[in-house]
């Protein structure tokens, strides 16, 4: 067989496969660039810190907010994420047929801690859909800082910012960050402040946002599909 | 012993998966990571014809394509190295200068196509990202240019 023969075939088998079989680049990827091994029990652990230190933060500014577990969710698995910067997406195993709407919170868990939050449903496909995590540089979200209750805007990125903080607010280091967005539920821990400083313009404080988990770690993640907000599309 | 120019197309295979190991380890470890694949797509331009090269730009479809079907973004990661054979042509210089400014305008276009206003917004990470990228693609098309000649446009 001639070499541009053998050639084209090749380029007629790769696109057949990326057509009919994606889920097998997903597993090369995923070979070509194994997730890290992290010790169970100091993830759960972190996680368990973190969603304590919200706990007693939310706890402090509004007393009868009750807790959320992961009972009422769908546990979905992640299959790929974006492979190139700027952007953070997931794409992950529940889709329209499993309730999952645009806009729906995902979070992470572990046995011990409350859910964290990592980001929301950016598009949904039949079995599957793609979630924007707060490491994607087009998510914001308002939140609150510590047991003051610091309003913010975290604006995501590959080294996610809480911005837009008064100058003499009363934050510190790991404090507790969690969400008080308009349409989601209050008090959904995302992770903790660190390295606070002020804003390029001296108007502000600015903090990182820590998480306890790597985006291109992730296995399994939760997607609240009993919530329906005002901003969830259908 | 096969002749140089008969494995031309198993080594640049062999160079685009090693660079998809570095790419994706990097960005697994650091959260972000140079564009190793699109400076070695690049490169291919100048050294594969086009049937060797779409074999080796769908493979990367294959294996970065991370949604169930694949979007208009990663179409555009695949027709860059076309794009970039049809630049050469136009540009002044000899073929280490101009495979480093194709890589720089690869880049800069795939990602102000993919999200004009996130670049403007992280100009320092995309600085970080096109001066290493450069850097890699320099030092390969230099490696690659001591076993193989250029091939004409």
């Amino acid at each position: 067989m001639r070499k541009e023969n053998t050639l084209l075939l090749f380029l007629a088998a790769i696109v057949l496969l990326i057509i009919f079989f994606p889920s097998l680049g997903w597993r090369t990827k995923s070979f070509l660039a194994p997730q890290a091994e992290q010790n169970p029990d100091s993830k759960s652990l972190i996680l368990e810190n973190e969603s304590l230190k919200t706990e007693i933060a939310k706890l402090s500014v509004m007393k009868n907010e009750s807790s959320r577990g992961t009972n009422n969710m769908l546990q979905v698995f992640v299959y790929s994420n974006y492979p190139f910067n700027m952007k953070s997406q997931l794409l992950v195993s529940g889709g329209a047929n499993n309730g999952v709407k645009t806009g729906q919170p995902v979070f992470v868990s572990s046995a011990s801690s409350n859910p964290v939050l990592i980001g929301r449903i950016s598009e949904v496909f039949e079995n599957d859909s793609l979630v924007e995590t707060v490491f994607d540089s087009n998510f914001q979200i308002s939140v609150k800082v510590g047991s003051a209750g610091v309003s913010s805007l975290l604006k995501g990125g590959n080294s996610p910012r809480l911005t837009l903080m008064p100058k003499d607010a009363k934050v510190n280091e790991s404090d507790a960050v969690y969400s008080s967005e308009q349409d989601y539920p209050f008090g959904m821990p995302i992770g903790l402040a660190k390295n606070i400083s002020l804003s390029s313009d001296r108007f502000f404080e600015e903090a990182d946002l820590e998480t306890a988990y790597n985006p291109n770690d992730l296995q399994t993640v939760f997607i609240d599909t009993n919530y329906n907000a005002k901003s969830v599309q259908q | 012993m096969l002749k140089a120019s008969n494995n031309r197309f198993a080594v640049f295979s062999l160079a685009f998966i090693a660079a998809s190991f570095l790419q994706l380890n990097w960005k697994a470890g650091f959260g972000w990571s140079p564009e190793f694949v699109m400076a070695l797509l690049v490169i291919c331009g100048f050294y594969l014809n086009i049937l060797e090269m779409a074999v080796i730009s769908a493979a990367g479809i294959f294996i970065f394509n991370w949604r169930p079907n694949p979007g208009w973004e990663i179409l555009f990661f695949f027709f860059i190295p076309f794009l970039a054979i049809y630049a050469r042509k136009f540009l002044p210089w000899h073929g280490g200068i101009n495979n480093i400014v194709v890589i720089i305008l690869s880049v800069f276009a795939f990602y102000a196509v993919s999200d004009l206003p996130t670049v403007i917004t992280n100009t320092p990470l995309l600085a970080i990202i096109l001066l290493i990228t450069a850097g890699f693609g320099a030092a390969a098309f230099q490696f690659f240019n001591y076993f193989y000649k250029i091939s004409p446009i």
